[in-house]
């Protein structure tokens, strides 16, 4: 599965060269977006459920390409009796490569890296010193953004992201919100 | 591990001379911007962009290297060199590059010379690791830098079922920082480094955990480092320092665990240079150094029955060499004196011997198209032993081609760098624990080695470069370790016996070819290195089965500006086999985890992005390792080692 993420990360880098030239000089502005994201499928063999949570990203150009940080907040609830259900929060940094297509539209394939921390709840089988977990976390995701008007866009998303557990965990999340892109503050664009 | 250093550096724009490494036929360098790139995160992971090494490691922190010269991963491999000050790492057998105390943001270069030669007035057997720090910029300058490592393998949430395995812990949060000044004639450096680590893998904890009477099974180390520089009495002189206090899991093979143990290490050198006059064109100076090291061993929160190493070690020593001539036509002859005391349990008050030695050099290095010469020759002798010492390289550079050719007669007394089994013979008894008996049948005894080594390099351009070297060596005379352990039903570690052999003897080849390329913003690098036996008594081989053979790769590093790198390197190395260690293959340990009797093959694939930010003043690395979580294992006992994340922050600041 890694091996797969990772061939796809590697076919990003020569496409960034063809949208670099189109999109660097038009790209200098910070897009932040929101959006809610719902879980599909089965990741945790039935013990625990995902439920729908909420994203928050900011992104900018990146050597050829967007990089973007963003964080996403869900619960896990239990399925089993005695299991404590847990809150996870997502952190990711990622980097991907926007597509110009017709009428505006924009595809952009992303990879990402990332923790995810859970934090359980259930005081009768949560002790005080396994209140937490994080783990190292690996996605790709695709993204497709259709202009509203002047600054704003809509976008729908899908991502799939592997937790690098002992028992590994694979969350696939269907996203769908708003984004704006403003213009790059000064201190960020010498920052980069 | 928790590793504190303070690093003073002073007037490094004037030292002694011959600050940077000798010409290094078949070596292999790399700048800073390389070690930046390859996401270097503790100074052992150097060994790993050396083509030539190979390394082992128990826990996973403590790396041992070798290559084609002595006992595999016994022993000193090479010595290492800072900045010319030779730097004393070595205490039973283990060469730790971490007690190093350079913070590795101030590494500016580092070279692998792997022929054996005379070095800062002894000799360098199996060759030298050069290490050069930047100079200190004018004005004020600070850097620092945070990192935080994790590796893979939590239970997550499944810990509260019955699929529950073991935390797996994190790595750091490990600092490190220095703050410099210079003026016109003044300058100063002190840093600061900071690392924790836990040998907690399943492979270890049953072993640690029961060891240690400490509530976490963890580790600390403190490096202290003081540089000084002056021009006093019409000569240069320079101060270095070092002090390194550690409280350590130490993986010793004559237990076969790890010893809880508290070391402390202790080295101070003061050297420096008088012109005596000379013409201008020949000039005469005088070179000397006075260097004391100190070494401590003792248990530390041991739970251990029997367990007291309490191991003193103090060593002086004295060097003086006359140089004639520039450094491109150079006549020296020197001589060092150093006397090492021991005590320890067992040993008799005051153990340990004097070692005289005596050397002449003569380099030749004319314009391009001559033959170019380095001679050397000494001999060192101690109360019970000598041996003569002669290295002769001949390079050849015409156009865009080099040629190399080195051939030494090396070999060491046991007084030139004592391994565990000196003193055992001698009657220490402070490493041995009542389940394992170590027996040698013979003390170490002067070995002989005889090795050959021809390099060729091509560099049409600038834009790529081709290297093929090829070496073989006869050894004799070597002192051996053979274990033979096995693990008993509810013990916590193996039991056995280790028996040593002081005549194991063989012949090893080696052949490398590297090349690397430009293009744009891009640079590769492959390489293909072959290390083998050939042929040798069953003790040289058993021990050489556990160096693997072969190891090749390919790094490729895209470099869109100076303020970005990323680079994808993915190394291959074969499986090793560990005789000694055959019984217990499948044995089950406490926890259920199932030892073998070597490593497999590994396939590692480690991607670093490096960024820089804020004009250069802030750098971010986040460094992946074994990106593919391949079974990553360099022992028998080791841990392994799953896909790890670094993210690593330095901060420059600097104010004129």
């Amino acid at each position: 599965m890694c091996k797969c993420l990772i061939a796809a990360l590697l076919l990003l880098l020569p496409a960034s060269t063809q949208a670099q030239g189109a999109e660097a000089s038009a790209d200098d502005r910070l897009h932040l977006g929101l959006s809610g994201a719902v879980p599909m499928g089965e990741a945790y063999g039935g013990r625990w459920a995902a439920q729908p949570g909420v994203a928050v990203r900011a992104a900018t150009w990146f050597h050829g390409g967007r990089i973007h940080v963003a964080f996403h907040l869900f619960e896990n609830e239990t399925l089993v009796e005695g299991l404590p259900g847990f809150l996870a929060l997502r952190g990711e940094l990622g980097w991907g490569v926007p597509l110009a297509l017709p009428a505006g539209l924009r595809l952009t394939p992303s990879g990402q890296v990332g923790v995810l921390t859970m934090l359980f709840e259930g005081d009768e089988v949560v002790s005080e010193a396994l209140t937490n977990e994080t783990e190292l976390t690996m996605g790709v995701a695709g993204r497709l953004e259709v202009p509203l008007g002047g600054a704003w866009r809509v976008f729908a998303a899908a991502e799939w992201v592997h937790v690098y557990t002992a028992v590994p965990i694979d969350l696939a999340f269907i996203q769908a919100g708003l984004s704006v892109s403003v213009s790059t503050p000064g201190w960020l664009r010498g920052m980069l | 591990m928790l590793v504190l250093t303070f690093l003073l550096g002073l007037l490094l724009g004037f030292g002694p001379s011959d600050p940077e490494p000798p010409p290094c036929p078949g070596g292999q360098a790399l700048n800073r911007a390389e070690i930046e790139a390859a996401g270097v995160v503790y100074l052992s992971d150097l060994y790993r962009l050396f083509d030539g090494l190979r390394t082992t490691t128990v826990d996973g922190f403590t790396w041992q290297a070798t290559h084609a010269s002595g006992v595999p991963f016994e022993g000193e491999a090479f010595t290492i060199v800072v900045d010319g000050a030779p730097a004393s790492l070595s205490l039973f057998d283990e060469q730790d590059l971490e007690g190093l105390g350079v913070p590795i943001h101030e590494i500016a270069s580092i070279t692998f010379c792997p022929v054996s030669g005379f070095v800062a007035g002894q000799w360098a057997a199996g060759g030298t690791l050069y290490i050069e720090t930047i100079s200190s910029e004018p004005g004020l300058a600070a850097r620092g830098a945070l990192q935080i490592g994790n590796e893979t393998g939590d239970p997550g949430p499944y810990r509260y079922t019955e699929l529950v395995t073991p935390n797996v812990d994190k790595f750091g949060v490990d600092g490190e920082g220095a703050v410099g000044y210079r003026a016109r004639a003044f300058a100063g450096r002190v840093g600061l480094r900071a690392y924790r680590f836990f040998p907690t893998d399943r492979a270890q904890i049953v072993r640690t955990r029961e060891a240690t009477s400490r509530l976490f099974v963890r580790q600390q180390h403190l490096a202290v480092r003081f540089d000084g520089a002056a021009e006093v009495l019409g000569g240069t002189h320079a101060l270095t320092a070092t002090g390194h206090v550690a409280s350590d899991f130490r993986f010793t093979e004559a237990a076969a665990r790890e010893l809880p143990v508290r070391r402390v290490d202790g080295q101070g050198g003061l050297r420096g240079s008088w012109p005596l006059g000379g013409s201008r064109r020949s000039p005469l100076q005088l070179q000397y150094r006075l260097g004391l090291e100190t070494q401590t061993l003792d248990a530390d929160d041991s739970a251990l029955p029997s367990f007291f190493p309490d191991w003193r070690s103090t060593t002086r020593s004295a060097s003086l060499e006359a140089q004639r001539g520039p450094p491109t036509r150079r006549l020296a002859v020197g001589a060092t004196l150093k006397q090492t005391t021991v005590n320890g349990p067992g040993l008799p008050d005051d153990a340990g011997a004097t070692l005289l030695t005596l050397y002449a050099q003569h380099r030749h290095a004319p314009r391009a198209g001559e033959v170019a010469q380095q001679t050397e020759i000494g001999a060192v002798v101690s109360d019970r032993h000598a041996r003569l010492k002669l290295a002769q390289r001949l390079g050849w550079r015409s156009g865009v081609q080099q040629l190399a050719l080195a051939l030494v007669l090396d070999g060491q007394i046991p007084e030139e760098a004592y391994r565990y089994g000196y003193w055992a013979a001698r009657g220490y008894t402070g490493l041995q624990i009542d389940s394992l008996p170590y027996r040698a049948l013979r003390p170490p005894q002067p070995s002989r080695e005889v090795s050959v080594r021809l390099t060729w390099a091509i560099q049409p351009g600038s834009r790529w470069r081709a290297t093929t070297s090829l070496e073989g060596r006869w050894l004799r005379g070597l002192y051996v370790e053979r274990p033979a352990f096995v693990l008993r039903p509810g013990a916590e570690a193996p039991s056995g016996f280790v028996i040593a052999v002081a005549d194991a003897g063989g012949e090893t080849v080696g052949a490398q070819v590297a090349l690397e390329g430009t293009h744009g913003i891009w640079r590769g690098r492959a390489f293909y290195s072959l290390l083998t036996e050939v042929g040798g008594t069953e003790a040289f081989q058993e021990v050489w089965a556990r160096v693997p053979h072969y190891r090749t790769g390919v790094a490729i590093t895209l470099r869109p500006d100076g303020d970005f790198s990323l680079r994808g390197a993915l190394t291959a190395e074969s499986s090793t086999r560990w005789p000694g260690y055959g019984a217990l293959d499948g044995a089950v340990a406490l926890n259920q985890y199932v030892y073998t009797d070597g490593t497999p093959p590994r396939w590692l694939l480690d991607v670093t992005a490096d960024k820089a930010f804020w004009d250069r003043r802030a750098r971010l690395s986040l460094v992946f390792r074994n990106l593919l979580n391949t079974e990553e294992r360099y022992h028998p006992l080791g841990a392994a080692l799953d896909l790890r994340l670094y993210a690593r922050l330095t901060v420059n600041v600097r104010a004129q």
